[in-house]
């Protein structure tokens, strides 16, 4: 099973994005935070075995710090996962990732502030063929 | 790409009311929200697996699947599969299986190595193409 943690960050992150959907995105921005703690909260009582869910925890927590525009707080997370060596090469390409789009979003907005949460669009092929 | 077998199973719904359709009349939320619902339906048929976690976008992927929590005593995330859903609401079974092999080859050289399923559902034609895209070892 996953951890109650975080089934409680996807939770939350569901819950936000239906509020960004909805425009509301002063409320989505600080459910995205929050599930950014629950996800934090999740990798560190993993095991240190889990490599797989560690990697995918990563990303997860890195992706929500994006999405709640705390694009100090995503370099961070990104440099202290990248310091161990047990992360997956999967997962270091995708933190190296979103860390260059958190880079780019803080470079266009100046602070760290909550950006348009264009984030939640999926990419456009879900639409006609 | 190789013949694949194709199984037959049915699906029912209930019609959308004016409340429903007023709700979902972005089409492409539409499409891309009931390629989900009719992708982890078909996961869950054809190969006997389970989303086990939403992956957040930027992450590559759009859920995690696994085996039926707690069936087997193993951490499901440790042993998951990415699933990657497309969504086609329009045109023939081939436009789907056109699509599949797009994801397909866009999971192989994405920067994953966890193994991954590609889904495309295509409405019009109510035909839906599952793919299993083989990846190389990992290791950290």
């Amino acid at each position: 099973m996953s951890s109650p943690e975080h089934q409680q960050a996807q939770e939350l992150a569901a819950e936000a994005g239906q509020l960004a959907a909805a425009g509301r995105r002063a409320e989505a921005i600080r459910l995205y935070a929050r599930a950014a703690e629950s996800e934090q909260r999740a990798l560190d009582t993993l095991p240190t075995d889990k490599v797989r869910t560690r990697g995918i925890l990563g990303v997860s927590l890195a992706a929500l710090l994006y999405k709640a525009g705390l694009f100090d707080q995503v370099e961070g997370t990104v440099h202290d996962l990248l310091a161990r060596d047990d992360l997956l090469s999967a997962a270091q390409e995708q933190l190296q990732a979103i860390l260059q789009v958190a880079q780019q979003a803080k470079a266009v907005n100046g602070q760290e502030m909550p950006h348009v949460l264009e984030a939640d669009k999926q990419p456009s092929e879900m639409g006609t063929a | 790409m190789r013949s694949q077998p194709v199984t037959r199973h049915g699906l029912t719904w209930q019609p959308p009311g004016d409340r429903e359709r007023a709700a979902w009349a972005n089409a492409d939320d539409a499409t891309r929200d009931g390629a989900y619902a009719v992708a982890l339906a078909s996961a869950e048929v054809a190969l006997g697996l389970f989303a086990v976690s939403r992956a957040e976008t930027l992450t590559g992927a759009d859920y995690y699947l696994g085996v039926q929590a707690g069936t087997d005593g193993t951490d499901d995330l440790e042993r998951a599969y990415r699933l990657e859903v497309s969504g086609v609401d329009r045109g023939s079974r081939a436009a789907v299986r056109q699509r599949l092999s797009q994801k397909v080859d866009q999971a192989r050289q994405g920067n994953s190595t966890l193994p991954a399923y590609a889904c495309v559902v295509g409405f019009q034609p109510s035909y839906v193409a599952l793919q299993k895209v083989e990846v190389r070892d990992e290791q950290p």
